[in-house]
């Protein structure tokens, strides 16, 4: 009689994983490669620019994409568009990504406290939550930055001021959940102190949440400067980006569409390589 | 499964190392403001209603009664996880004021429910050991990997297993992890909340072995909390049968399998099925016959969550009498005067909430 051996059986004393788990995250791996080219690409800008972005050349203003020389062709102004696109991405990649970090950083913590006490911090965080949301964003925003004065700084401050709340609510939502979970009435049990509780043992599996909505809100917050710019609160010029490129290429629509076209692609870029990204986070790191 | 009846007395000592007076824990549902404008009366949920407890060096304490009885209340109340409304629980003798401290919360750890959830699925098996042994000093930090084998070995578990996040292993290996993890800080009491009830039946009988061998190897107390009754036979020394949040029988474990005082406990163990609950040991239970009056099994209507059962309308207005009253069989005009734990005339180490404890004996028949 032979012995037929099964494969994986009885010995396996460890389960393997039931979850269907892609070997390669297409997702991810392509919009972080996407991601990686625009961040690349903004770093080596003084390296890949044919031009500087801020000589205007008005002997060759508003050529088309393809001329000699210019490979995107050139503005109102006779600028570089090609220049002042990668110019750009360092303006617009530098604000989208550090103006979402202080109001994640925030709106986590208030999030994790006042979901996790309740009680009348609950009550106060979430009605100071309340009335940020009642209004607005644009208009809070506008008038936070226009009360700071123009420039990147202000629009930092003015965007924390408002962004922290979305984070807070996702949060305190997640937590809500996590803390009936038996794992965290298991490291109270245990006697931790409630701080390494919150962090160590709910942050990792609440935050996922939040970094996936912080995608989205560095494309919104790239879309900020780009309204702020076309009221005149954004960046200043002549410094270029994409949003003044787009509010300057606007007027000329139907005669040289690429003006504004052109930037706007960029945003579009952008804005799929985030997405891509927080889809294939969820995809790597939801337990659910 | 197998269900030993016969079990070998242990010897135990008399030393109270868990003990619970008098504790009481009501929750308060929400009220909005509309509900105060219109004096709606607040809702309150009588998890715990005044329960005393005592749980001997090396005994364990069977805990039952129905889902919503207030069993799990009880033992998150012991584990310090809820600040009672009053009453004291004492570990070691030593009363709890407000939370435990550190160095109390080694005497008294817990085993949970669920498998599923009660491990942090972001941290490794070695990590979620690891931080207790280092945070309680159990033992000095270059040790903390050799004592995580260790608490392997005990469970029953690959060394590997430690670098495993708890996602990899099937629930009642989930469940030894648990139980490894409240080993760790090396408590005198296990508080196992259903630790089998989200099991396998397969699987359910190796996790109750090893409770019960680590019991003997590790001197351990233990409090098991189910609505299981044979698992609650095999593995108790003592029983406490919960209703409502009030404990309405207690005594050793055989007494209360023989011979039934309080008509719930008798519709308990009337109610299990045949093949389980009758003559291992050639001893049936005469579960159904032993008040010689009524079928317990003819009033089962009614469950203790429900709010539209006229009981707990009953429990949450006047709040008088008996609260087994009505699904009481032989429940009579007494009855609206509460009693309280009446002890056994024929034996002391027993006691149950009902007028009629020492009524129609099977053995000395009035």
């Amino acid at each position: 009689m032979t012995v037929i051996s099964v494969p994986g059986s009885a010995t396996d004393t460890v389960v393997p994983t039931t979850r269907r788990r892609r070997k390669h995250n297409v997702l991810l791996i392509v919009g972080l490669t996407l991601f990686g080219l625009l961040v690349l690409a903004a770093i080596l800008a003084p390296v890949l620019a044919s031009h500087d972005p801020i000589q205007q050349d008005l002997a060759n203003a508003r050529l088309a994409p393809g001329s000699p020389g210019h490979l995107l062709g050139t503005d109102e102004l006779g600028r570089d568009i090609y220049s002042r696109l990668l110019y750009g991405a360092r303006i617009d990649l530098r604000v989208g990504v550090l103006a979402v970090v202080s109001p994640f950083i925030i709106g986590t913590v208030l999030g994790l406290v006042s979901g996790w006490f309740g009680g009348w911090l609950d009550t106060v965080i979430m009605r100071i939550v309340d009335v940020v949301v009642a209004f607005p964003f644009f208009v809070l925003v506008i008038a936070l930055v226009f009360a700071l004065g123009a420039g990147t700084g202000s629009i930092y401050v003015a965007i924390t001021m408002v962004g922290w709340v979305a984070y807070c609510r996702i949060v305190r939502g997640e937590v809500l959940v996590a803390k009936e979970q038996e794992y965290a009435l298991a490291a109270r049990a245990s006697g931790l102190p409630t701080w390494r509780i919150l962090f160590r043992h709910l942050l990792p599996n609440v935050v996922l949440q939040a970094v996936i909505y912080s995608m989205s809100d560095i494309v919104l917050t790239i879309l900020a400067i780009v309204t702020l710019g076309y009221l005149g609160l954004g960046v200043p010029p002549p410094t270029p980006d994409w949003g003044s490129m787009i509010q300057d290429g606007q007027q000329f629509l139907l005669t040289q569409w690429y003006l504004a076209t052109i930037p706007g692609i960029a945003v579009v870029i952008t804005g799929l390589a985030l997405a891509l990204i927080a889809d294939g986070l969820v995809d790597r790191f939801d337990r659910r | 499964m197998t269900v030993t009846v016969d079990k070998p007395p242990r010897t135990h000592g008399t030393d109270e190392v868990l003990g619970v007076e008098g504790l009481v824990q009501h929750f308060i549902g929400r009220r909005s403001w509309t509900d105060r404008l219109t004096r709606t009366p607040e809702h309150v949920v009588k998890a715990v209603d005044g329960v005393d407890l005592t749980l001997a060096t090396g005994e364990t304490l069977g805990l039952v009664g129905e889902s919503g009885c207030g069993k799990s209340t009880l033992s998150r109340c012991i584990m310090g996880l809820y600040q009672p409304n009053a009453g004291q629980v004492r570990y070691a003798g030593e009363p709890v004021r407000g939370l435990p401290t550190r160095a109390q919360r080694r005497t008294v750890q817990m085993v949970f429910q669920d498998p599923y959830s009660s491990l942090n699925p972001r941290m490794t098996v070695g990590q979620t050991l690891g931080e207790l042994l280092r945070y309680h000093r159990i033992v000095p930090r270059n040790q903390v990997a050799a004592r995580s084998h260790e608490l392997m070995d005990l469970v029953g578990l690959p060394h590997d297993a430690l670098r495993r996040t708890p996602r990899q292993f099937s629930g009642g290996q989930r469940q030894r992890i648990g139980i490894a993890r409240a080993l760790a800080l090396q408590p005198r009491v296990l508080i196992a909340d259903e630790p089998v009830s989200a099991l396998d039946v397969s699987v359910q009988a190796t996790i109750i072995n090893l409770l019960t061998d680590l019991r003997e190897s590790l001197g351990l107390s233990m409090v098991f909390v189910s609505h299981n009754i044979a698992v609650v036979r095999q593995v108790s020394d003592r029983i406490a049968v919960m209703y409502r949040g009030r404990i309405v029988e207690t005594g050793p474990t055989e007494q209360i399998f023989n011979d039934p005082r309080h008509p719930y406990t008798q519709l308990l163990l009337a109610s299990v099925p045949r093949m389980l609950s009758s003559t291992t040991d050639g001893h049936p239970i005469d579960a159904t016959e032993s008040l010689g009056t009524a079928d317990p099994l003819a009033v089962v209507d009614g469950e203790p969550d429900a709010d539209e059962s006229p009981y707990s309308a009953h429990a949450i207005e006047g709040e008088h009498g008996c609260r087994y009253r009505p699904r009481c069989p032989v429940a009579m005009p007494a009855c609206v005067d509460e009693p309280g734990l009446l002890p056994i005339a024929h034996d002391p180490t027993r006691a149950a909430a009902c007028w009629h404890v020492d009524d129609d004996r099977k053995d000395e028949p009035r």
